[in-house]
Order: structure tokens, then sequence, then C-alpha cells
């Protein structure tokens, strides 16, 4: 998906050229097709014809497309969720693609069929240690963590087998508490920091009451131990029984989450609504189908397809990607109901492009952007307003490479009229 | 509205629109053709009355009788083609004879009237009209197929290597994404057939390997030959089209007709095939 937000994008045929790999003629003798004859003698013979033949035409990016940014203000290091790619890309934090350069090489990658990388979505860096901590959305259901040198086609430290569609996750440092979003049934998952394996959360946070629909970002107020939850809207109702606490057995270390071929069984037929995106306000300890204690929501808020988040607990402001409308909203921490942004970074100066990742350096006094959209990440002043442009690039493909987003395409459709493909991600 | 796990669409010519299952919102979305932008569906077919649980792989159109089928993994609900709002259906295929386990895709022949549905227990043959506890006209599996059949069991009841096998995925592999090309032949990209060895390298679609470690491709049945079939039958894949890598895109799928193409979907890539054979 666009991860992890789905988007329809519509892909011209005729458009498509320009972005076409032709691939490689086969490289051996083969049935390239079938003739007439071939095809009636396999009928009457009740045979089934087999044809190898090379794709026309491959439409995909070969470029890195970042879904998730954390700054390692401690070694002054970038680390980029690559999705396109499968892998985690870190960057120097002072890194600056020059305009007439192709990409900036990172300072290293981790990526690799070793790795269990996956449509990697969520990244956190712990401050002290430096590890890496990433959420694979939707193809795998499992959190991996790695230390700070671990680079290449590597085995990660420690793999958390988590619900399906985990997206988002953050850490409070000081209860030693690891924070998982879960998109679809909406929940928090809340483990001990170094968790391992199929080990049992510590609680979860879901149902009806919890205004929680199709989760994305997180971030936590470890001062006034509130926690902040970027919803898209889309949501259904699970059976009494049926929320992710259904699998913690009583007295159990270890927990087998429902797999996604199950979990359609515990939803209640004709609940689904579409809820405005919104950014609902918890106690970091609340657990079960509990309210939110304030919200963010309405028309004012200027939420569109909102992906991650970040706060700035010094000037108590939250950050969010705001990703349909290519833009980055700062609010209160404080706001409540259908409040404005106090500030909007948006505009052809930002170089922001589909926002999916952003990241409050409270430290260099930075704000760091990763666009989904355009192979970069752009970094600007902390309180960086309207068409600011980046104090920083860095891009990942030469400029202006067009990102056709691709995520886990899912299905398709061919547009007869217009010679177009209907692509969700 | 849209939203992920999003896993059927369906663009319709005869009246220039397209529909969106969303699994999130237990909707189904009709736009506009040319819709663009945050614009909104001109219909949405949601609520309790509708009974949509987790609508996210298959949705059949029949522009000859004006209907929409809704697969819903254990059922099939069939609203008007412009239903709107918080509707009954009307008629819901579901019950025991169905054999509707897991059920994802589906196509709707408004010619052959007959509704086509991929589901662990088979390719499901139903008449159009089905409704209640239906038992469908043919079962269609087999090596010849390539159509898997995996009955849901109590893996209490099973062995280790007997669940393990199960969860490879057995002989053959589901039926999920489904189209009809406008020969009448049923059109999936994950179906099988034995292949010859030589060509035997072939990877599942998603290029990672099948289940089993057997071949896959585009594959091509008549549907034709499946209404021969009464009850439990096999019948072999007219085409099966593998890519000469060994890798192919992903379990999603669309027909071009225009350039006689079909044209595949995955992690993070699209796949133009040419296979005029089947327009």
């Amino acid at each position: 998906m666009l991860r992890k937000g789905v988007r329809l994008k519509v892909l011209c045929a005729a458009g498509i050229l320009a972005l076409l790999v032709l691939s490689a003629a086969p490289p051996f003798a083969a049935l390239r097709g079938a003739t007439p004859q071939q095809q009636q003698a396999a009928a009457d013979a009740k045979k089934t014809v087999h044809i190898v033949r090379a794709p026309l035409r491959t439409v995909e990016d070969p470029n890195p497309s970042f879904s998730s940014v954390a700054v390692d203000v401690a070694r002054n290091e970038i680390a980029l969720e690559d999705e396109n790619l499968d892998q985690i890309v870190v960057y120097g934090r002072l890194d600056n693609t020059p305009a007439q350069a192709a990409l900036t090489e990172p300072k290293r990658v981790i990526g690799g069929s070793k790795t269990k990388i996956s449509e990697n979505c969520g990244l956190y860096i712990d401050p002290f240690s430096g590890d890496i901590y990433t959420v694979n959305g939707d193809t795998a259901n499992y959190l991996t963590v790695w230390s700070h040198e671990q680079k290449g086609n590597s085995v990660p430290d420690r793999t958390i087998n988590t619900p399906h569609r985990g997206f988002a996750v953050a850490v409070d440092e000081q209860a030693k508490e690891l924070f998982l979003t879960i998109e679809s049934p909406p929940a928090v998952v809340v483990y001990p920091k170094l968790a391992n394996g199929n080990d049992v959360p510590l609680r979860i946070l879901e149902g009806d009451k919890t205004q929680l629909a199709e989760v994305h970002g997180i971030a936590l107020d470890t001062k006034n131990q509130l926690m902040y939850v970027v919803n898209q809207g889309p949501t259904s109702s699970n059976t009494d029984d049926g929320g992710w606490a259904r699998d913690v057995k009583p007295g159990s270390p270890t927990v087998e989450w429902t797999p996604d071929s199950d979990r359609w069984k515990y939803l209640v037929p004709g609940s689904g609504k579409v809820m405005p995106p919104s950014i609902t306000v918890y106690s970091m300890k609340a657990s079960g189908d509990t309210a939110p204690v304030r919200i963010i929501q309405g028309s004012l808020t200027q939420l569109d397809w909102p992906v991650h988040i970040s706060l700035d607990a010094d000037r108590q402001e939250l950050y969010v990607a705001n990703s349909v409308a290519d833009d980055i909203l700062v609010f209160r921490a404080t706001d409540n109901g259908n409040a404005a942004p106090i500030r909007v970074l948006k505009g052809p100066h930002t170089g922001i492009g589909k926002p999916h990742g952003v990241f409050v350096d409270t430290k260099n006094n930075e704000l760091v952007v990763a666009n989904f959209g355009n192979h970069s990440s752009t970094v600007y002043a902390r309180d960086a307003n309207g068409d600011t442009p980046p104090l920083r690039t860095i891009r990942a493909a030469p400029a202006n490479t067009p990102a056709p987003m691709f995520g886990n395409i899912g299905t398709l459709s061919y547009d007869t009229k217009r010679d177009q493909l209907l692509v969700p991600n | 509205m849209i939203s992920r796990a999003d896993h059927d669409l369906q663009y319709n010519p005869a009246t220039d629109e397209f529909v969106n299952a969303n699994p999130e919102a237990q909707s189904v979305m009709t736009f506009r053709g040319g819709a663009n932008g945050e614009e909104a569906p001109i219909r949405v077919i949601q609520g309790p009355h509708t009974q949509i649980g987790f609508p996210n792989h298959g949705i059949g159109l029949d522009n000859i009788h004006n209907e929409i089928f809704i697969v819903d993994k254990e059922y099939i609900l069939v609203f008007p083609r412009t239903a709107t709002g918080d509707v009954a259906p009307l008629r819901v295929i579901r019950g025991p004879n169905t054999l509707l386990f897991n059920a994802r895709g589906v196509v709707v022949d408004p010619v052959r009237n007959v509704l086509l549905v991929g589901t662990d227990s088979g390719l499901l043959v139903f008449d159009r009209t089905a409704n209640g506890d239906a038992k469908p006209r043919a079962i269609i599996s087999g090596p010849l197929s390539g159509i898997r059949s995996r009955p849901p069991v109590n893996e209490k009841d099973l062995t280790e290597e007997q669940i393990q096998e199960r969860r490879r995925g057995g002989q053959g592999v589901a039926i999920q994404n489904m189209r009809l090309s406008p020969k009448g032949y049923l059109v999936s990209v994950q179906g099988r057939v034995a292949v010859p060895q030589d060509q035997s390298t072939v990877a599942g679609p998603d290029g990672k390997g099948n289940a089993n470690g057997l071949p896959g491709g585009i594959t091509v049945w008549s549907i034709d030959d499946m209404m021969k079939i009464s009850g439990k039958g096999d019948v072999p894949a007219l085409f099966v089209l593998s890519s000469p890598t060994g890798k192919m895109a992903g379990g999603s799928m669309a027909l071009n007709p225009n350039n006689k193409e079909v044209i595949l979907g995955g992690l993070h890539s699209l796949e133009m095939y040419s296979f005029p054979e089947i327009f």
C-alpha cells in the first residue's frame, strides 16, 4: 500500500512508457506463443498449453521511498525506512545532496533476505544505545531490533512477533515500555521494551470507546504521561470477544496472534463507518476499551490521511505528516476538538512530497521529514512555517525522478475508456 | 473513504464507473470513471442492513441483470447494481451446503448464467440466481486445473506433517483474483498446472516461490468446460503463461482488452504481458 494508508493511483497507460524497464529476452527456448493449431490440438487432447513469455513492460521504482524517519542525535545520524526496497538507510545528520549530484550515498544500509525487513513503515531509535526498532507492515507480522553497529544483510538482534498490520513504534524509556500501533482492527499494543519472540504484551488499548480508527502514528509525552495516536478514519467494530486481547491467555508468558486470515471472524457485519481523521489522546497507561481524554478532529484541523506524528515535549507542539495534503501540520499538544493548526509547512519551495515521516530534533532545533513521494528527506528549522525551503535535502535519486509509490498492490483495474490503470496500494 | 487492504477494484466500462470494496469500513463504493483527487463516491453501500463484514476480495458486476455480488468470506451478498446506503441485500448465498469457505475472487457470467467463486473448497460454480443455502452446481479442483481444495478442518485431528503440508498450501493454489476475458475464459494469476520439467523453475506469482515450490503463472480456464461438470470435478487449464525469469508480479490482475494484455501487480511493481490468445 502506499504505506499504510491506501490511495488510488491512476496511471495513464501511455504515460507509463516513460517509466518502463523493458525486460530482457527470454534466456531459453520455449513456447513463445500458442498458434491456433496448437490451441486446437491442446483443446482436443484436453491438455494445457504452456506459454513462457517475458513481460512487455515493467513499472517499478529502483529507488528508495521513505516512509518513516528518526534522528539519532547522539551519533548525528538520520535513519530512514525505505519501504520500496525493504531496507533501512542511515545518513549523516548534516548530509545535504548538492543540486548537481544524482544522490547521496547512505553511511550504511540494513537490508536483504536475512533481515526479515518487509514493507517497513515505523521507526524508533534508542537515544542511549542507538538501537533501531523497525515495524514491518502488512506482509510480515513482526518488529525487528538492530544494534547500532549492524549493517548489510544480517540477522536482527531481536524479533517481536506482533499482530498483523503493525505500523508505528514509540518507546517510554523511563518505564521501559514499547508502544506499537496496529492499523486494523485498530489497537495500541504495549510490550516490555526488551520483549522478544512471542512474548505477551503488558496491555492493549482497543475497542469502540477508544475511537481508534485505522491507526497510524504514535507519540509519547512521558512528562505528562500522555499518548497521542493518529487515526485515518475507517473502522468497524469487533465482536464482544473479538479484540486482540482474546489472544492473550491469562498466565501465559507467550501469545499466538490470530492470523489475518481469521481476523474477519471477529468483526461485526454492518458496523463499518468512516470517521473524520483525528489525533486521539490517552493516558499512557490506558488499557482496554478506554475513551480518549481529548480528540483533535474536524474540518479546521486540515487532517487528511495523516501518517506519522512527532511531539516537541519542550514546546508542547505536535507535528503531523499530512500525506495527501502534502504538508506538515503543527498543533498545540493541548488542543482539543476542531482546532486549526498553529503552523502549516506547505508549498512548492518546501520540497515536501507525500510526507509520511516526521521527527522533531529538539537538540539541534530542527524538523526532519521523510517524503514518500519524491525519494527525499528534507530538514527545516524547528519552527518553519508556510512555503519555506529546506535547510538541507537528502536525495536518494536524481532530482524530479518520478515516484510511483507502489506498495503491496492488492488489486488492479484497467479503464478501457481512458487507457488508464487504477492501482490501489 | 478509500482505505488500506483493498483487494478488489473493478472498472465497469458499461457505466463508466469503478467500484471499490473497503474492508475496514465494511463498504462498497462506486466512483465515476474519471474521478480524481478527493472526489466523493456517487454511491456507498454500507450499514447494518447490508450485512457486509469483510469484503476484501470479491466484487462481481452483472450489467445485464443490474446486480452487484459481494464476496464476504463465508457468504455472498447480492444487491441491485445501483444500490446505495444502508440497504438489505436481494439475496444471500450462505450455509453449509454452499461450501463457501474462505471465499475470495468472484466472477459473474451473465451469458452462461453462472457465478464462479474462488474458495478453499475449490472453484465453485453456482447458478447466477442462487440464494440461501444453495449447493454449487460444480466444484472444480485437482491437478489438471491446478486449483486447490482445502476445506477447513480441525488441526487437532491432523498429524504435524499434515498440518505443515496444509500450511504450505498442499497441491495447487487457491483462486483469489479472477477476471472474465472477452472470449468467456476465466483468468487468474494464481493457478497452477503441471509444467514440463525443463520449465519448472518458475516461481510463484509473488516471485518468492509458491508455497509448495510448484510453478505458477497466469492461468486460463474455459467456463464452458466447467459447465460440463456436475458435482466435484477437474478441468484442465487452457493456458498457463509464465515468465522465463522464474518470477512474476504478485496476485493482483487486470485485463487490458485494448492491447490484449494481462497486467499483474505485486509488491512494488506492475508487469504487462501480451496474451492475445485469450482476447
